[in-house]
């Protein structure tokens, strides 16, 4: 399991981890999982990034020039990496054990300090057959507007499962269903989830 | 074979009909007003039409601000979910579930007489599954075709046959309506082929335009065979008021008739009033005329001058004026080539002779297409075969014999309006037929365009109608006298193509159904002159479908 | 809030105009006149004459007064190490004594591979020898000047152990420990004590040729003013205790440069340059043997900085130009302050949550071998600030 980051906060709902990799977060919508101290995974999509500086109170100041920008910048400036961090938002959608996939929230949140892996393909596949936990999605307190975190989702599920095309139309109707007295959020939804070429 | 699923039941009631919901997927493109459908509920299966489509939103934003033409995935998404549509749908008849599974259970419902679709008591609850209609749901419902079902079409998006029940067709007298051009004539030709065929009754056919007996020429070209010419002489016989026509070429006819004077009756006189332009007061005096000169009258009538016309009339209080301009009117009449001073009925009696051994008579009109003519003529001979007809009835009641009983006779008239309007139905013998005569095996087929002119009793005595597309108002509620749920029926009515569609409804059908009518072709031909008698078994149904449709 | 700021408002009013005042204006006017005409030498002379007395300290010019150096290329690689001190305690609210260092620091390597090194040591100071200072015949708590002085100690110390692991060349700077001048009212012994082990690191510095400097943002000296006043002095001798002009004539050119900081001389340096080099003249840096301390100022793009090292440093041209290189290169990078700096003070700050947290354990560690710590009343009045 490749291990991308370790939870600096964690509550019922959802978990903030520091990334491993500094500007490179997990993907907006992915599935990642964290232990959990009874046994099994928690699930959680990844619902935020930011890098903000390790100390508070301490802003970015703008640093290019003609000469030196981007990836120089941290070249010119050696120690810039050692005083910011990139973190990471989970929401909790579920959790799995021994095989079993539950898409309620688990009982217990990670815990703290423990590590985050990114899905494998599988797990999002497997996770991904039955849709119940969009409603865990929807209904999420996020930073980001919740519909655009399930279309976000939904695109890398496609991805995780191969662009699997019968999937996205059954996720859109789900969607569609859950939506169906809001119309504009569904749009939202559907316009991001849209195939290329629109169809 | 599972039923195709269509949508579930999420509301209704026992009058108003269910309104399902359509599956996303299913588009009410697919459907018809009228279609016959299935309802699974869990007991019973309800054998239903559809009588409404609506289309249905959960946000009526999604009305004010549907998705753009580009956006085919944000449509279809739509579809089915923030956009649905919901079919109203209004069961007729109601049959227990059983699987073959169960055969204790089925023989239970033989027991307790629930075995077959009996007239619908109850409704599903929710969700109950609405289904396509397969081949084996129109058998259970209309019949196979047997001795007594003919396939007279399918419905307008399946190609499974729907049989009309003949036997009970003809029990009761029937009319074919629709406005004119949408084919009465050959719908016509068609059940009577089918009557013909499956020998369920024998049919006097007053055929006004010549179209019955030999072929006619269709619209857009071709030919369309006569009924003589599908099943032979010896089974359809031909007579003729016109003798020109009995010596057409390759349309021969069996005999010419000749109507006397001595046949005509006041009756006649009342029912040729209009076509006369006579008056209340000169129909009268026909009666008092048939009163004092008994069956010679209208010869006395035409005989008389002036002189005796006021002698006449002052016998009997009859109106000199209305008297003299009866005469006028009668002497047209009796100008017509085919009255003759004093004829037998021995030729009308021969006809009835035939009708009873079991054939069939077309009376073809020739040249003497005029109103008047039909009327009059259909008017005596009627009469005449009515008079047999109740008096050999009363016979076979008397020695309770099967051979005595008379044969099960059907009498096509066109133009019906003319003969059973208010007016004259309670004089004429149609009006008589119409409304009594059942009892006696004779039973009217009448094919009409203006049904708002047919007498309301009569009209509630028609058992089943057989309705091409109708605009008029009038004429709708006509056709829908004394059935229920009009509305639906009547957006049936108003959906119909012109031509090859019809709503059928009454005695002979257990439900109304729309029927895309079957072709009247070759292979109709030779489905009918093979005698028509099909058991339907159901290896041999596909095979039979793909030679009688093509 | 009980801080009226009204009244406040209206001195600070007052304090701005009078910074404005003409009169300072022509002062500063006439001090760079003063940086212009006057010949070092003459000063030099006059600073070396042992009758000279003055009531101010002044800074000896090793050459120009107001010359400029341009700022040499910095190498390739090149790193800068910092160091940067803060201290908890001791509090005297606290049932116990104790007190923190922490000393934070930076190293930062630029060129061919960069890389970067930021990081703090603490400690925490409890035992009777080192929360008091014993001496001859008197015992002193370690606070204030002596804490001070301890805490440079720990500063160069850990400077110099960083520094002399980076790749060289390496440029030591810290802010504000070179001269010591808070031991300069401290008691002899006491300055022997802290003296000793931190001239014994310069010596280090000096031993592996590391250059260290102290980079002084908006300095407020005016030790080379003092030396311009000198060479303004009328009198043959320079004796501020039979002064003249002092009593009475406001207007004695001494008087009239009084005040002016140094930097206001060298804002004719471009941005990189540097002054020519002057020596410090602080009084403790009577103890500091041979590594007497040299100093220039430079433009560091956004102010008139200071930067004050060992001679060793500044006498030899490598150095010097090392220094004033990397200096400047840091000032670039950092918009007018060394990152190496601003990360080591960073890594040396302790917050009020961090202080929170030290006292929880303490108490914690207390508690759990059942002893309550008393506080005082008003430390804990404090805490609850209860309504």
């Amino acid at each position: 399991m490749t291990r991308i980051g370790e939870i600096v906060a964690t509550h019922s709902l959802g978990f903030v981890a520091e990334s491993f990799t500094l500007h490179q977060p997990p993907a907006l919508g992915s599935l990642v999982k964290a232990p959990l101290v009874a046994g099994g995974e928690a699930l959680g999509v990844v619902c935020f990034g930011e890098t903000v500086g390790l100390q508070p109170g301490r802003r970015a100041l703008r640093r290019s020039d003609e000469a030196v920008y981007d990836s120089a910048i941290y070249q010119e400036h050696p120690e810039l990496v050692h005083t910011i961090r990139t973190e990471f938002h989970a929401v909790l959608v579920g959790w799995q054990e021994g095989g079993a996939v539950r898409q309620v929230l688990p009982p217990q949140p990670p815990p703290l300090h423990y590590s985050v892996a990114v899905c494998t393909p599988q797990e999002v596949r497997a996770f991904t057959e039955r849709l119940d936990y969009f409603r865990l999605l929807l209904a999420a307190e996020t930073p980001l507007p919740s519909e655009q975190l399930l279309a976000a989702h939904i695109r890398r599920a496609y991805a995780d499962r191969g662009r699997d095309d019968a999937w996205l139309r059954r996720a859109a109707r789900e969607v569609a269903r859950l939506l169906k007295e809001e119309y504009d959020r569904l749009v939202t939804v559907l316009s991001g989830i849209a195939p290329e070429g629109g169809n | 074979m599972r039923r195709k699923r269509l949508g579930v039941v999420t509301d209704g009631a026992f009058n108003a009909g269910l309104t399902v919901r359509l599956d996303p997927g299913v588009s009410t493109e697919s459907l018809r007003i009228g279609d016959f459908v299935i309802v699974e509920g869990e007991e019973y299966l309800y054998f239903s039409a559809i009588t409404d489509l609506e289309l249905r939103a959960t946000d009526a934003r999604v009305q004010a601000d549907p998705p753009p033409d580009d956006a085919a995935f944000l449509r279809e998404v739509l579809q089915g979910t923030a956009t649905y549509a919901t079919v109203q749908v209004k069961p007729y008849l109601m049959m227990r579930r059983v699987s073959p599974a169960e055969p204790l259970a089925a023989a239970e419902a033989a027991l307790v007489g629930e075995e077959g679709p009996r007239p619908v008591k109850t409704i599903p609850m929710h969700f109950a599954v609405l289904c396509e209609a397969r081949e084996e749901d129109f058998a259970a419902v209309f019949g196979a075709e047997d001795e007594a079902h003919f396939a007279v079409g399918t419905p307008l998006t399946q190609d499974i046959p729907i049989c009309l029940d003949l036997r009970r067709f003809v029990e009761r007298s029937n009319g074919i309506f629709g406005q004119s051009g949408t084919g009465k004539s050959f719908l016509a030709r068609l059940l009577l082929a089918g009557i013909i065929a499956k020998g369920l009754a024998s049919n006097l056919i007053f055929d006004m335009h010549n179209e019955y007996a030999y072929s006619v020429q269709r619209e857009g070209g071709g030919w369309a065979k006569g009924l003589r010419e599908i099943f032979g002489p010896s089974s359809v016989l031909v007579y003729s008021l016109d003798e020109r026509a009995s010596r057409q070429e390759g349309r021969a006819v069996d005999g010419v008739l000749r109507l006397g004077l001595n046949q005509i009756e006041a009756e006649d006189v009342l029912l040729l009033g209009e076509e006369l332009d006579l008056t209340s007061t000169a129909q009268a005096t026909a009666g008092l005329l048939q009163d004092r000169y008994g069956e010679d009258w209208l010869r006395a009538l035409l005989e008389m001058d002036a002189e005796a016309i006021q002698a006449f009339c002052a016998e009997t209080n009859a109106h000199p004026g209305a008297t003299e301009a009866l005469q006028r009117k009668l002497k047209e009449v009796a100008r017509r080539p085919y009255i003759q001073p004093q004829a037998a009925f021995d030729q009308v009696d021969e006809m009835l002779h035939v009708l009873e051994g079991g054939k069939h008579v077309i009376l073809q009109f020739g040249r003497h297409q005029r109103l008047l003519d039909y009327m009059l003529v259909a008017n005596v001979i009627t009469r005449r075969i009515m008079r047999q007809y109740e008096a050999k009835w009363n016979r076979y009641l008397e020695t309770r014999r099967e051979e005595d009983k008379p044969r099960q006779l059907m009498i096509t008239i066109e133009e019906a309006h003319k003969f059973l309007n208010p007016a004259a139905a309670r004089q004429t013998v149609f009006g008589t037929i119409a409304r009594e005569m059942r009892k006696f095996n004779v039973t009217l087929m009448v094919i009409d365009q203006r049904p708002s002119g047919i007498d309301t009793e009569v009209l509630s005595q028609i058992g089943t109608r057989v309705t091409g597309k109708m605009t008029e108002e009038r004429d709708i509620e006509a056709v829908l006298t004394g059935v229920g749920n009009r509305p639906f029926l009547r957006g049936a009515l108003e959906s119909l193509d012109t031509r090859q569609q019809v709503l059928l409804m009454g005695h002979a059908v257990p439900m109304p159904i729309v029927v895309q009518t079957r072709n009247y072709d070759e292979a109709f031909y030779q489905a009918v002159a093979g005698g028509g008698r099909r058991p339907g078994r159901p290896e041999d149904l596909a095979g039979k479908l793909e030679e009688l449709f093509g | 809030m009980p801080l009226r700021l009204g009244s406040l408002g209206r001195e600070i009013e007052e304090m701005a105009s009078r910074e404005v005042t003409l009169e300072r204006r022509q002062r500063v006017e006439r001090a760079r006149e003063a940086l212009r005409r006057l010949d070092p030498r003459e000063v030099r002379t006059r600073l070396g004459d042992p009758r000279t007395v003055t009531t101010f300290v002044a800074a000896l010019p090793l050459g120009a007064f107001a010359a400029a150096f341009p700022a040499p290329e910095a190498p390739r690689d090149f790193s800068v190490a910092a160091a940067d001190g803060s201290s908890m305690g001791p509090d005297r609210h606290f049932p116990v004594r104790y007190y923190v260092l922490n000393t934070g620091y930076a190293v930062i390597t630029y060129g061919s591979r960069p890389g970067a090194i930021l990081d703090s040591r603490s400690r925490l100071y409890f035992r009777d020898e080192e929360v008091y200072l014993a001496l001859q015949h008197r015992t002193l708590p370690v606070e204030g000047a002596i804490l001070s002085a301890k805490m440079a100690v720990e500063e160069l110390a850990t400077l110099f152990e960083v520094a002399s692991q980076a790749p060289r060349p390496v440029v030591a700077l810290t802010d504000g420990v070179i001269i010591l001048w808070g031991l300069q009212n401290v008691p002899e012994e006491v300055q022997g004590e802290f003296l000793g082990p931190f001239l014994e690191t310069l010596g280090r510095f000096a031993q592996e040729g590391i250059p260290v400097a102290n980079y002084i943002s908006l300095p407020g000296a005016h030790d080379v003013v003092n030396a311009l006043r000198v060479g303004l002095c009328p009198e043959a001798v320079v004796n501020c205790a039979r002064c003249e002009f002092e009593a009475g004539r406001k207007d004695s050119a001494c008087a009239s440069l009084a005040g002016v900081p140094d930097r206001e001389l060298f804002i004719y340096l471009r941005e990189g340059e540097r002054s020519d080099l002057f020596q410090s003249r602080a009084p403790i840096l009577e103890k500091y043997k041979e590594h007497q301390v040299g100093f220039f100022y430079l433009n560091a793009g956004q102010e008139i900085a200071r930067v004050e090292a060992p001679l060793w440093v500044l006498e030899d041209p490598r150095t010097l130009d090392l220094v004033h290189a990397a200096v400047v290169d840091q000032c670039r990078r950092g918009r007018g302050y060394p990152p190496a700096l601003q990360e080591a003070h960073e890594q040396a700050a302790i917050t009020t949550a961090d202080r929170r947290v030290v006292e929880e354990m303490i108490e914690e560690a207390f508690a759990r071998r059942r002893v309550v710590l008393p506080w005082s009343a008003k430390e804990r009045s404090k805490r609850e600030r209860g309504i």
